[in-house]
């Protein structure tokens, strides 16, 4: 039933996200296009301005749109009228929220990825590939003279971890407001905010204590001095450290809110 | 009416002859009256009561059985908690007290699979397309037939390839009630199918419930319209600020009142 939960969400976000994305990549393309021309005809000046303007409209709209469209679906979908149709359908509670979570994480890939092929665009001139292919080599080259490879690769993926597990950690924190706010009858978005704000606060409070505790350890000194050679302790040295505390402390938090949205969808749904 | 509403259980049986209301005491005590012990009933509550935070009960001390092949009508003024009664036994809630059963299991998947439910609102997306809605159902339900669907659909002119976005209300009501009772359900559960509409949509909508529903299923209307259906009906069941009021089969009703279902509603919820 995920699956078929998932085509219709993809379907549904779909017609949104492809156009936007198709005009993202069109305005670079064009934005590009002024760029060269440019040197030749001083009028370009303003279609590159306004197109500039649009550019950067759009890459903020690309990112901005994956929540926004997280939200709208969930409460739409699932708190709205719409909830009379989903909540009737002989699928289980969880799977409408893994369904709405794993529909914003593969948007917030794509929106990732086809901010990068803009950019490529926008950049690309001859030789761009062979140019940038060397240029990693360089960088390889040089973290292999700083950094021992396999303490430096550890890093960087519990770096990379953390930042995942903090966007869908992110996304279940709105999740999990929603069904809560919508236990305000009648103030269901008043409720939701009041619910985000409980959930932020919470988990800055989770935070501080994190770096309370952090700040009397050698990890949280050689984050301070910024020391950056310290990698080279081996795969446990106090940045992987770091960023995989981080990570299992909102690991926590995000199956809690997953656990959470379950609950309220379950047993305390009110559809208005 | 009063010396109706002492009743706490109610029982509506298919094909029986004798009155379909007990007047139980208890629903263990009723079952041994009707001697049904091994036939699960489609539909069951005990003490079924509802409350939402801060107001009086929705619902209080519901006890019911309902089984296979009635048409039923669940009648009651704005409030009576019909809306409330609908969305517990299709699972959008959940009972404060007591349990509802269907074919002897609390509402969850399997309870969805055999119930077929028309809320009284507009619960289709306006993006999709009727084709679209009709692969949606027909995806999610096993029991979906998706060509009793198209020929309804044909029958009252609604293209299919069109979106809902651009329907009328009348006809997006047509569309949820197509998709609804083109479900071989158990039960369907019909709120207000005939509120919004005008009478002549509103015999089309008895028609295609009649015709539709399959014979071994029970379908309960909620409405406060009942002259329109009034002729459908095998039970009815009055709700009134969250109880029953009366139970049983229509004809028993007519004939010991000495006066229709209708007569009977005005003369009760008169103002």
């Amino acid at each position: 039933m995920l699956t078929k939960l998932l085509k219709y969400e993809f379907l549904s976000t779909g017609r949104i996200f492809l156009p936007l994305y198709l005009t993202l990549v069109g305005v670079s393309a064009i934005l590009k296009l002024f760029i060269t021309i440019e040197r030749s005809i001083d009028l370009m000046i303003v279609p590159q301005v306004l197109f500039t303007l649009l550019y950067v409209v759009l890459i903020v709209a690309v990112f901005a749109l994956v929540y926004i469209l997280a939200c709208m679906r969930f409460y739409r979908n699932l708190l709205g009228d719409e909830g009379y149709l989903m909540h009737t359908l002989p699928v289980k509670p969880y799977e409408h929220v893994l369904a709405k979570l794993i529909t914003s994480i593969v948007w917030m890939l794509a929106s990732i990825a086809v901010a990068i092929l803009s950019v490529i665009v926008l950049a690309y001139q001859k030789g761009f590939f062979r140019d940038m292919f060397n240029m990693l080599g360089q960088l390889l080259e040089a973290i292999g003279v700083y950094w021992s490879k396999p303490s430096f690769t550890f890093t960087v993926v519990s770096c990379l971890v953390l930042a995942v597990v903090t966007t869908v950690t992110g996304f279940m924190m709105f999740y999990a407001s929603m069904a809560v706010g919508q236990l305000l009858r009648g103030h269901r978005i008043v409720g939701s905010i009041l619910a985000y704000f409980g959930f932020y606060t919470i988990s800055q409070i989770i935070s501080l204590i994190m770096v309370l505790v952090l700040s009397r350890t050698e990890i949280w000194e050689a984050l301070e001095a910024g020391n950056l050679s310290l990698i080279n302790m081996g795969a446990w040295n106090p940045f992987s450290a770091f960023f995989a505390i981080a990570a299992c402390l909102n690991l926590v938090l995000c199956v809690s809110y997953f656990v959470i949205t379950n609950y309220m969808l379950r047993r305390k749904l009110n559809l208005e | 009416m009063n010396q109706n509403s002492g009743f706490d259980s109610h029982e509506i049986k298919a094909g029986e002859l004798e009155p379909a209301v007990h007047a139980g005491r208890s629903t263990d005590e009723s079952r041994e009256e009707s001697g049904s012990q091994s036939v699960v009933p489609l539909l069951e509550c005990r003490r079924l009561t509802m409350r939402y935070a801060g107001n009086r009960d929705a619902l209080s001390d519901i006890y019911l059985k309902i089984y296979g092949g009635r048409i039923i009508g669940l009648l009651g003024p704005n409030g009576s908690g019909k809306t409330t009664f609908i969305k517990l036994v299709c699972g959008l809630l959940r009972p404060t007290s007591g349990e509802v059963l269907i074919n002897g299991h609390e509402p969850g998947v399997k309870s969805k699979l055999a119930v077929s439910y028309l809320p009284d609102r507009i619960y289709l997306n306006d993006w999709m397309r009727v084709h679209q809605l009709v692969s949606f159902f027909e995806d999610f339900y096993d029991n979906f037939d998706a060509e009793k669907a198209y020929s309804m659909i044909s029958r009252l002119g609604i293209n299919a390839g069109d979106k809902l976005k651009n329907m009328s209300k009348g006809t997006k009501e047509k569309v949820q009630l197509i998709l609804t009772m083109s479900r071989n359900a158990s039960l369907y559960l019909l709120d207000e199918p005939i509120g919004g509409v005008d009478p002549a949509a509103r015999d089309f909508i008895l028609s295609t419930i009649l015709t539709n529903y399959n014979p071994g299923a029970t379908v309960i209307l909620s409405t406060h319209i009942i002259s329109d259906v009034e002729r459908i009906l095998d039970d009815v069941i009055f709700l009134s600020n969250g109880k029953i009021m009366l139970a049983g089969a229509a004809d028993d009703i007519r004939a010991k009142n000495g006066c229709s279902i209708d007569d009977l509603f005005r003369e009760v919820f008169k103002c």
